[in-house]
């Protein structure tokens, strides 16, 4: 290598640079050039592009005397480069595909606007990405399962990552690329060669990918970590692919493109402009293959082929007229309807486009795809509209872009196996260089405002109308709604307008009092999302405790598409994972165990979201041993929970059950004796009533068990009932509340230092008096001429003393503002109609704190 | 204002503007970058369990928050409410975890001030209960202001740290 001098001497100008050496600028330019010229020798076209374009930076921050301020990002920049130079210099040593290492993000001076804008970029990315690799995790763990088509899922995770990489790309995130373009290559080996994909090391690709994301969340600056363990992995099972199969014989001499003709001076046009097609083309099928029926994609798609087309057979570029010209019949086929496209053309089609941008790609020095994988893929795509030609051949007789000889193909014996055996490299890859994909006209790569907005453009015209809004503007939005709210119905209850007697004024006001609610329902409406996102995260929990425990499990879910407020379901995860975990663990017996029983081997886990009664239940249950309901009330008893000679026919179900929400069964040796439930499940119960849900339990020993959580469908509004006690009005959530009535003095009874306890159908149940409990100084004291209020919380039943029952209504809770929000008994505050301040009771803490005074 | 206030706590001084009021017969002071608004008194709902001082929870444009009566604070007698008493609505809290928003109730507003770093002089060593709460002085022409340390004033209004009271 001629050029490692020079990197070397590159290397200490940049040690010096970065110790403070100022004066060392001026040969550091010229030592940066000189690297640029020698990497071009040396066909390393990334390292020469890095020092064209961080020279050209550093000139223009010497120009503007912002060097000093840039110094450190400068010198952290160059040693990046260096170590990028020194590793292409070793990967060319060692005969290392080049496109494996990981090139820096170039250096660039990025102004306001366009970072603000690549923010956004990032942003949406994020959102699409962590869908998109949710569905690759699904994909994977589904392969395990399923027994048919496992081509199409296959494929589906190959077009998933694809799309990853060049999603990656455009944000000029190289190592996730990188890491993307390995994970496709080591696909293709054990496709090609049937051997089956290494479904644990993707798994922690993605593992690795969505954490990545999830960072990038929080920091669109966030750094991937080193992708080189992971690549070496992905290489090896790569090349132990290969190695178990045979290498089939392609015509490995590059494809060569002269460019030709009168317009030969417009190349640079055109490869601007067919990298932009290409980047749509790449999208629209990606969206094709989440909705098949949007015909808009494949116009779009073809169109852009079309165009590619025309262009290049100007410049006089035969093979990739050819290739772009079977792309287009294939597109076309399914244009005209005559077939559906399914996800092998999608795939062949992006590999159509992959092809051609490394054929562009070769226009500009890089390495051009071999004869042998361009004939291969122009069979296969021909192959592919032949078929449809084959089923309804009068179609072929109209179209106007008669086809060449080439490209009415019949599919007879000869070339179906011509499709099969050159497979294995008929999908050739872009170099994952930091090459901008749509201009390498400029130094200053497009990527970070072209390729989005192109994306940006076709994602408006094609996505389903949706557009990203930040949770804040939501939430502020939402809140500004329940002001109205408030704020109409005081308008309403203003006497001087109540005085008024106005026939339109009542219609008037009735018409807003009714746009107001409406508006409020479709305001608290753009907060509902589905449960799907959380119950496909609990599909990979299953799979990776069940091989842990060494069980085997089938897990169904049920009504994934079942909607929620975002808080809810964000805080629903954490107890859902306690509670599969649980229900594997210590639910679901061993497969031995289980065909000992009489049970199927495989354990069965249903995990289910359902509408009732104005809540929504998420129900999980297993079919394993169920809760051992004497173990419990031993457990309870030696743990002091429940007296030694409780009755024990005397408790119910749910009460034996409730125990082992308790902190003291918490812990896993506990558990275990027990039939094994409760690790953390005072966590899930303490989560759960955090949402004001509540969590039933079934169980039936030997059976399974059944929890359900019911949550409410918004955490913002609660259905209440308003109370007065004095001067003071306080909210009682309806949720506790079972009967109310007033007692006649017969029915109470006053218990010597025990407080005061009234008979209600037969249980007798304490009284709390709220003026009391609230150390009010006005309301009622007479129990007969007040209302009792039955309550329930934690499984306790009580009565709440008040002054009246002043009506029932829902109610946006509000935080009271103090610091903790930690009240004992209040669980926030209502804003009434009049304006005021009502203080809504949680009963549970209410009576818990009455009993601990 | 969080870095401003620590300055002036660490070192006793901090130039800067502040908000006067009166609160019996004497006048304080409250660093006006830790004012948000000032209110007249409007219906106050009563907050059960929290300490005396918190006379309630207020609705403040769809925000609920917790007043608290300087008077009652700083063991005053108390007085009726009159049409010169205001809310200064503050907010409190160091950083983000602990920040929040809060109406302080005094008997009138008086004006803002500039206060120069010259004028003040640190609190003085003296047992009163106030004491604490008082982050120094500033001698003006013809009188002194009381300057408070409003976190410190509030940073006892967490019911959680007086255990559950009111009950019976």
């Amino acid at each position: 290598m001629t050029i490692a001098p020079a990197i070397e001497s590159l290397k200490q100008l940049v040690d010096r640079f970065a110790s403070g050496g100022r004066d060392v600028v001026g040969a550091l330019l010229d030592q940066m050039r000189t690297v640029e010229r020698d990497a071009r020798g040396e066909a390393l076209e990334g390292l020469s592009r890095l020092c064209r374009v961080g020279a050209e930076t550093i000139e223009t921050l010497v120009g503007n005397s912002q060097l000093e301020s840039q110094a450190q990002l400068v010198a952290g920049h160059l040693a990046e480069v260096i170590t990028f130079a020194e590793r292409c210099v070793q990967a060319v040593a060692d005969g290392i595909e080049l496109g494996s290492v990981t090139a820096p993000t170039p250096l660039l001076l990025v102004d306001a606007e366009e970072e603000r804008h690549f923010i956004e970029t990032v942003g949406l990315f994020v959102t699409n990405a962590l869908g998109t690799l949710n569905d690759l995790e699904e994909d994977l763990l589904s392969l395990e399962t399923a027994t048919d088509r496992l081509d199409e899922t296959v494929a589906a995770i190959r077009r998933v990552v694809h799309t990853l990489k060049a999603e990656f790309g455009v944000l000029n995130l190289n190592a996730p690329q990188a890491l993307c373009h390995q994970a496709e290559t080591t696909i293709d080996a054990c496709t090609e060669n049937d051997a089956p994909l290494p479904v644990d090391l993707l798994l922690q690709l993605c593992d690795n990918l969505k954490q990545f994301v999830e960072r990038l969340a929080q920091d669109v600056k966030a750094a991937f970590g080193d992708p080189e363990p992971m690549l070496l992995k992905l290489r090896e099972v790569a090349t132990a692919a290969n190695q178990g199969g045979e290498a089939a014989a392609v015509d490995g001499t590059p494809i060569v493109l002269e460019v030709g003709g009168e317009f030969a001076d417009s190349l640079p046009e055109f490869i601007t402009e067919a990298r932009s097609h290409l980047a749509d083309a790449e999208l629209a099928m990606v969206e094709l293959s989440r909705e098949p029926d949007n015909t808009d994609n494949i116009d779009l798609t073809f169109r852009a082929f079309h165009t590619i087309k025309g262009v290049a057979g100007f410049l006089n570029l035969t093979p990739l007229v050819e290739l772009a010209h079977v792309a287009e019949t294939l597109l076309d086929g399914a244009r005209s309807l005559r077939f559906r496209m399914d996800a092998k053309d999608i795939d062949l089609v992006l590999a159509a486009g992959d092809m051609i941008t490394q054929m562009i790609a070769s226009l500009e020095g890089h390495g051009a795809p071999s004869v042998g994988q361009w004939r291969a893929l122009i069979s296969q795509l021909q192959g592919r509209s032949g078929r449809s030609e084959a089923q309804q051949p009068e179609a072929s007789a109209d179209r106007a872009q008669a086809p060449e000889p080439a490209a009415a193909p019949v599919p007879d014996a000869a070339s179906t196996a011509a499709v099969r055996a050159p497979e294995p490299k008929a999908v050739p890859e872009p170099e994952p260089e930091p090459e901008s994909p749509a201009s390498v006209v400029r130094p200053q790569p497009p990527r970070t405002k072209e390729a989005p907005a192109a994306e940006a453009a076709v994602k408006s015209a094609r996505v389903e109308r949706t557009i990203k809004v930040s949770t804040t503007r939501l939430d502020m939005l939402v809140d500004m709604v329940g002001e109205l709210v408030i704020a109409q119905s005081m308008v309403l209850q203003d006497p001087a307008i109540q005085r008024l007697d106005s026939q339109s004024l009542t219609r008037n006001i009735g018409q807003v009092g009714k746009i107001t609610r409406d508006l409020q329902e479709a305001a608290m409406s753009l907060r509902m999302v589905t449960v799907k996102a959380t119950f496909q995260k609990m599909a990979r929990l299953v799979r990776d405790v069940a091989v842990k425990s060494g069980k085997r499990v089938a897990l169904s879910i049920h009504g994934e598409d079942t909607e929620l407020d975002r808080n809810v379901v964000e805080q629903i995860s954490d107890p859902l994972v306690h509670m599969i975990r649980n229900a594997i663990d210590h639910g679901i017996e061993a497969p031995a165990a289980r065909g000992a029983i009489g049970k199927d081997q495989e354990g069965s886990l249903s995990l289910s979201a359902y509408h009732q009664g104005g809540s929504i239940v998420i129900e999980i249950a297993d079919d394993g041993r169920g809760i051992d309901r004497a173990a419990v009330i031993d457990k309870a008893i030696s743990k002091g929970l429940l007296p030694a000679d409780v009755n024990q026919q005397a408790l119910t179900d749910s009460e034996v059950f409730n125990m082992i929400f308790m902190p003291g069964f918490s812990t896993a040796a506990q558990v275990t004796d027990l039939s094994g439930r409760g690790v953390g499940m005072d966590v899930v119960r303490r989560n759960i009533e955090a949402l004001r849900g509540k969590i039933e339990i079934d169980s039936a020993l030997g059976k399974g068990t059944t929890f359900r959580l019911r949550l409410p469908l918004t955490l913002a509004i609660i259905d209440g009932m308003i109370v007065r006690v004095g001067q003071s009005r306080y909210v009682v959530p309806t949720l506790s509340i079972e009967q109310s009535f007033c007692p006649a003095a017969e029915d109470v009874h006053v218990l010597v230092d025990r407080g005061e306890c009234v008979d209600v159908r037969g249980s007798v149940l304490p009284i709390y008096r709220l003026k009391h409990v609230f150390a009010q100084r006005d309301g009622k004291e007479d129990l007969t001429a007040g209302i009792l209020i039955v309550v329930e919380a934690d499984g306790q039943r009580s009565c709440l003393f008040v002054d009246e029952i002043v009506g029932q209504q829902q109610v946006v809770i509000k935080s009271l503002g103090m610091p903790r929000d930690s009240v004992p008994g209040l669980s926030g505050g209502a804003i009434m109609t009049d304006g005021r301040v009502a203080l809504i009771l949680d009963v549970g803490t209410m009576v818990e704190s009455v009993l601990s005074a | 204002m969080n870095s401003t206030i620590e300055a002036g706590a660490v070192a006793g001084v901090a130039g800067g503007k502040y908000l006067s009021f009166q609160l019996s017969r004497e006048e304080y002071g409250i660093e006006i970058l830790a004012v948000r608004e000032i209110i007249g008194m409007v219906d106050v709902t009563a907050l059960p369990r929290t300490p005396e001082f918190v006379l309630g929870v207020i609705n403040l444009r769809g925000r609920i928050i917790p007043v608290i009566d300087l008077r009652r604070k700083f063991g005053m007698e108390p007085k009726e409410f009159t049409n010169e008493t205001c809310i200064v609505v503050v907010d409190v809290g160091k950083d983000v975890e602990s920040a929040f928003r809060v109406g302080c109730i005094v008997d009138s507003v008086s004006e803002v001030l500039t206060i120069s770093a010259d004028d003040f002089e640190p609190s003085p060593r003296c047992a009163n209960a106030a004491g604490d709460y008082i982050a120094g002085l500033a001698k003006l022409k013809d009188r002194v202001l009381i300057l408070l340390d409003i976190d410190k004033v509030i940073s006892d209004i967490d019911p959680a740290t007086l255990g559950v009271g009111g009950a019976q």
